[in-house]
């Protein structure tokens, strides 16, 4: 490459636009990682408990007014998902990203009960009115048992930003993360009456459910690409074109 | 899959042709008891053509009519504006859309549906007056496509509303379409495009499809 700027060097941190915000904020919290991807985007992470905390003096203190999205990562061999807020702070154009652990929950035993028994006495209330009815008072005494199954908590953000809100309802439906207290989180949002596992969740076989649910039509084939490969268009070359 | 293959409609036994003509009413009960008198209860109905001469020319005057219900479904409607425009002006064949079911006779199904979409197909579907015609376009409706797997798109449309043509390609062009909608006029022509008897006949079939994918039925069981 003739440019003299190599793309592939890693920036560090300490020369990045983020350093002193995140030099800042390691007074004060405590940062369990802290590194950067490029120059304007880094990520920290950070205690559940303290996630707010952060996130609000990031917003109040630090110039990160714009919530850029909230998500989750589903790392289902530790047991955990990782929440990411990203937020981006207009006057040194940078993202940080604030991630954090929170574990992945087991299933509520309630949750078979409950579709069981509105299979079974077969009059269920299915206008949006009356299950918002019967969620808001469940919600106010024990906050888990919702129509769908919430598997754990994290604490709401939308009285920080009221976008929030929405991120958070779709995390519920999702991922089966409840936020109490965020506006709406117990509606549904885009599937509408699903009562299986969160169909984000890793741990959720789509396949298995797509071939039970929407009758498959039969013939249709899949390749194994490598194999695929291999056979078609790399036949004489040992390694089969993968280079190894 | 086993659960999938009880309903065929080519199996005996099944409830949908049995019921043909009976005065069984529609229970509806999956609306709240109030509502269910505000609803009709009255199943759909096949119609028996008229004779000879006339049912061909009733048809050829069909197939030289059809009004799309303009309702994108999917990201194949993207290929409807095209439709419209004077590159390929779908007018010349007697083809335009209409806003409301009510008014159409062909519904373009775009697409991938998600069970959410599926819900208000199905209700615009029972909505258009018949004779109604399906073009379904993509090989998602043909058996779910690059979305086969996924927990909340349907795999084959014709389980759950009865399709006359498919138009395969992922999109189909333009072109591709108004191939199909030359065909759908052939069909028409000779009397095969029976869709809305069909869906009359085996009435029980599809909506136990419908009921099983489509989980907050909150609608009633014919959408009249």
């Amino acid at each position: 490459m003739a440019n003299s700027k190599n793309v592939n060097d890693r920036v560090t941190l300490e020369h990045s636009r983020l350093s002193g915000t995140v030099e800042e904020i390691e007074r004060r919290f405590e940062l369990s990682d802290a590194y950067v991807q490029r120059d304007s985007l880094g990520f920290v992470t950070v205690q559940r408990k303290d996630a707010v905390s952060l996130i609000t003096h990031l917003r109040d203190y630090l110039g990160f007014s714009h919530l850029v999205m909230v998500t989750v990562v589903d790392v289902i061999e530790k047991g955990l998902l990782r929440l990411v807020y990203l937020l981006h702070n207009y006057s040194i154009g940078a993202d940080l990203g604030v991630q954090v652990e929170i574990p992945r929950g087991e299933a509520p035993a309630s949750a078979a009960e409950v579709s069981g028994s509105e299979n079974g006495n077969g009059s269920k209330s299915i206008r949006p009115g009356h299950n918002g009815d019967t969620l808001l008072a469940s919600g106010l005494t024990s906050g888990a048992e919702a129509a769908k199954p919430a598997y754990t908590e994290m604490d709401s953000i939308h009285h920080l930003w009221a976008q929030a809100a929405t991120y958070q309802r779709e995390l519920k439906e999702m991922y089966g993360i409840n936020f109490p207290g965020s506006p709406r989180v117990d509606e549904e949002f885009a599937l509408e009456g699903w009562k299986d596992v969160p169909p984000m969740r890793r741990d959720f076989d789509t396949l298995a459910y797509s071939e039970s649910t929407f009758f498959p039509r039969p013939g249709r084939k899949t390749h194994d690409p490598v194999e695929y490969m291999k056979k078609n268009m790399y036949p004489d070359e040992p390694d089969g074109g993968t280079g190894a | 899959m086993s659960e999938a293959k009880i309903l065929n409609p080519e199996d005996e036994g099944t409830g949908g042709r049995e019921a043909v003509g009976n005065a069984i009413r529609l229970a509806n009960l999956d609306l709240p008891e109030e509502d269910r008198e505000l609803y009709c209860d009255a199943r759909p109905q096949p119609v028996k053509p008229y004779t000879g001469i006339l049912e061909k020319f009733a048809n050829w005057a069909r197939a030289n009519s059809l009004w799309i219900l303009g309702f994108g479904t999917g990201c194949g409607a993207i290929e409807l504006r095209p439709l419209m425009t004077s590159r390929f002006d779908m007018y010349r064949y007697g083809i335009q859309p209409r806003p409301t079911p009510r008014q159409s006779g062909v519904f373009i199904i775009g697409g991938y549906a998600s069970v959410k979409t599926l819900k208000r197909i199905v209700r615009s579907y029972e909505q258009m007056q018949g004779p109604k015609f399906v073009l379904a376009l993509g090989s998602c409706t043909i058996n779910g496509g690059m979305y086969w797997d996924s927990y909340n798109t349907i795999n084959r449309l014709d389980h759950y509303i009865p399709v006359d043509v498919y138009i395969a390609g992922c999109m189909p062009r333009p072109e591709a379409l108004i191939a199909g909608f030359n065909k759908l006029k052939e069909l028409i022509k000779a009397g095969k495009a029976e869709g809305a008897n069909q869906y009359a006949e085996n009435f029980d079939w599809y909506k136990a499809n419908q009921k099983k994918v489509i989980r907050d039925w909150n609608m009633p069981d014919y959408n009249w």
